[in-house]
């Protein structure tokens, strides 16, 4: 059965939240299981973040979101009007210096491509599409159907 | 996200309650730089009701890390779940930091005892 809802937020950090909430709300509708949950958020707390700080740049602007349970897949894709920009290529990660030198930043590409199975980028038009999937493994997870304290 | 702080033996235990993400990170550091500043130098952080972390509850944890190591302090992590830990380990946090499986065991640490 295929099941897609979308939604659209502010550019802000208010509406990160927002959409953080709405894809909470999809996976208790379509009983996505708990272990997929937690790792689109994740990722998307990483991609619609750096959306919100270095893509719109405090300008007014709108992220629509898409999100789809299908069979054993799920898939969301975020679409902006930020200038282009293609997050795969944003500088690695550094996941090896000792505490004095350590730099937060750049882990997004690390996490979606760690923790999710499918993570592209397309320039269409004026609009950034990015595009996540994961397929829920055949033992399938414990899936979310309470509301809990956000 | 809530945030509850405890005392156990002249330990500080800072319990996040929900999703630490960019929605409520800032607030999380605001009440760790605070401990610090107000003298406390032995400090948990209890991640057993933390649902997740995302990088920028992750660029908390490493401020406090390396704040406290300028103040000669001691703190301890302790009760993560499986996704909190499988992001520590993505991001290579692990080695930075004393990681306990239970709350007990991170007071005893940073409590010297």
């Amino acid at each position: 059965m295929a099941a897609a809802e979308s939604v659209s937020v502010p550019g802000t950090t208010a509406g990160v939240g927002r959409a953080a909430a709405a894809f909470d709300e999809f996976c208790r509708h379509r009983q996505v299981p708990a272990d997929a949950r937690w790792r689109f958020q994740v990722v998307l707390d990483e991609i619609l973040s750096n959306i919100v700080r270095h893509g719109l740049q405090g300008c007014d602007g709108t992220i629509a979101l898409t999100f789809a349970h299908h069979a054993r897949t799920i898939t969301v894709r975020v679409v902006d009007r930020a200038p282009a920009f293609d997050p795969r290529q944003a500088p690695a990660a550094d996941t090896t210096s000792p505490l004095e030198a350590r730099r937060p930043g750049g882990l997004g590409v690390r996490f979606a491509e760690s923790l999710l199975d499918g993570f592209s980028y397309e320039r269409r038009g004026d609009e950034n599409h990015v595009q996540l999937t994961w397929q829920v493994p055949e033992s399938g997870g414990a899936v979310e159907t309470t509301d809990g304290d956000r | 996200m809530e945030i509850v702080e405890t005392r156990e033996q002249g330990a500080v235990v800072i319990a996040p309650v929900g999703r630490v993400d960019s929605t409520t990170a800032d607030r999380l550091e605001r009440h760790l730089s605070k401990l610090v500043a107000d003298g406390e130098r032995r400090v948990v952080v209890d991640f057993s009701r933390v649902e997740y972390i995302s990088s920028a509850g992750l660029r908390v944890m490493l401020a406090l890390a390396k704040r406290m190591k300028d103040v000669r302090g001691a703190v301890a992590l302790c009760a993560m779940g499986e996704p909190v830990r499988h992001v520590f380990e993505l991001a290579g946090f692990m080695p930075l930091f004393a990681v306990d499986g239970s709350r007990e065991a991170a007071v005893r640490r940073v409590a010297g005892g």
